[in-house]
């Protein structure tokens, strides 16, 4: 290349880079917990080999405009007391890229997301239950239109963390979820103090059928429960969501967790639904599952 | 001789590319409000990084129903918001992290306390893990042009005046 065009190159480059890195920025944050064992001969507690026990987590995020970035180092040396077994090592625990604004938002690499309640889908973290099944794909939402939202994901979900490595489920998980908020359409409602979402979702979990192990990565949905009621000063509010879920594609077996609460002050709610869920742990090869659910909140 | 003459001149360029950064802003370390999308109480979906007051400072403060320290920042801070938005302009929006078990008794608290705030709803934490937010209560202090300026990890009493202090600074420095 020729001196003087490699120089102005250089120059075009230097001057639009001095624009770009002015806008971009890094943050990050670092948590530890720290535990150090000591005997105790009144119950008999002896010190172990490891002496202390560290978690320790570091964030790095970068953002520019609508792009974004990412990483989380985790380490597990040993493991804290009463964190699950699955966490050890050190290493990348986390990390994506994606870009994002009022219309869309696609991530690629690791992500959260929840469709609706959660009862279907939630990939969340609970670091301090040492809960966090988040997804390895990639994920599209979509918001075309006021009060309309399509998220769609694609990915395997991580139950572990094992020699500093995350670990995946074997299943793949498939989903689409289409929110209507029908009090953006209907100014009205929220005067009345109605709030009304109407939503459809379908999901897979796609698994070769390799015997009989299962698998329950994948639907560890500890957080979710449909169906929650409070009263709010005087009035109640009433919430339903009616879930169908189908092994194989088959109606053969179906469970339809309808889940409906009314209830009652001092924000207590029906987990109607927690027996159901351990149910879809047991099911292996294709499963299908889709909800619709309209929910509806009134204050007086 | 030609290379290192167009080497030398690049060198400069780009260094006083850095040093122009460097005087305008911290660069890479200035950080913005990140556009997350997440719902208010009304089931309105909000961009938290077009939150704005007409130039003038905003607070963030991540809160939980059950989370006591928390309310207490926030209801301390109630107890003073008309002087402190006459004094300073300033707004505080209250960003609920309660997840599908808790986050029915987000409205019926607020409405308890009386809460002059925007609260938002933040149940997978989308908004939290894009501010780096670990544990609540979380509270931001974002200037006029959205830029964070400072930042503060749980609450003892008495915190609620060093963020009155910063917000003071801040509006002092912007009538210069």
């Amino acid at each position: 290349m020729k001196p003087k065009l490699l120089a102005i190159c250089v120059a075009f480059f230097s001057m639009y880079y001095t624009q770009l890195h002015a806008q971009g920025s890094i943050s990050g944050n670092l948590e530890t917990t720290y535990q150090y064992l000591v005997s105790d001969s009144a119950i008999g507690a002896l010190q172990p080999d490891e002496e202390s026990l560290v978690n320790s987590y570091m964030n790095i995020n970068y953002r520019n405009q609508g792009f974004k970035a990412g990483v989380r180092f985790e380490a597990y040396l040993p493991r804290i007391l009463g964190y699950p077994d699955r966490f050890d090592g050190a290493g990348l625990g986390y990390r994506y890229f994606g870009y994002e604004n009022d219309l869309v938002d696609i991530t690629v690499g690791n992500f959260y997301e929840q469709f609706g309640s959660g009862l279907i889908f939630r990939a969340y973290e609970d670091r301090a239950l040492g809960f966090d099944n988040m997804m390895n794909g990639f994920k599209v939402n979509l918001r075309p239109y006021k009060g309309v939202t399509l998220k769609t994901v694609y990915g395997r979900q991580r139950f572990s963390f094992v020699g500093g490595k995350n670990q995946y489920s074997p299943a793949i998980v498939r989903g689409a979820d289409l929110e209507f908020n029908l009090n953006q359409w209907f100014p009205k409602l929220s005067e009345k103090k109605f709030r009304i979402t109407a939503a459809g979702t379908s999901g897979q979990v796609l698994k070769k059928n390799t015997g009989t192990d299962y698998d329950y990565s994948w639907m560890a949905d500890d957080g979710g429960v449909g169906g929650d009621g409070n009263n709010y000063t005087t009035a109640g509010s009433v919430t339903g969501e009616n879930l169908i879920v189908s092994r194989n594609g088959l109606s053969d077996v179906t469970m339809d967790l309808s889940t409906f609460a009314l209830d009652s002050d001092l924000g207590s709610y029906a987990s109607l639904s927690a027996d159901n869920t351990e149910r879809i742990y047991h099911l292996t090869s294709l499963l299908h599952t889709s909800r619709s659910s309209a929910q509806w909140e009134s204050t007086l | 001789m030609k290379t290192t003459i167009i080497a030398s001149l690049t060198a400069l360029l780009l260094g006083s590319g850095l040093a122009f950064s460097q005087e305008e802003d911290k660069g890479l370390l200035d950080k913005k409000v990140p556009e997350v999308q997440i719902k208010d109480t009304d089931g309105e979906t909000i961009n938290t990084g077009k939150l704005e007051n007409d130039g003038k400072p905003i607070i963030i403060s991540f809160w939980a129903t059950w989370c006591t320290p928390c309310k207490k920042e926030l209801n301390t801070i109630n107890d003073m918001y008309i002087d402190w938005q006459d004094e300073t302009g300033v707004r505080l929006v209250a960003v609920s992290v309660d997840d599908e078990r808790t986050k029915n008794r987000v409205v019926p608290y607020v409405d308890s306390k009386a809460w002059e705030y925007q609260v938002l709803l933040d149940p997978n934490g989308e908004f939290k893990r894009a501010m780096g937010v670990n544990n609540v209560p979380h509270t931001f202090l974002i200037d006029g042009e959205g830029n964070i300026v400072y930042s503060h990890n749980n609450y003892a009493p008495g915190d609620e005046y060093e963020l009155y202090d910063k917000i003071l600074e801040l509006v002092e420095s912007e009538d210069e």
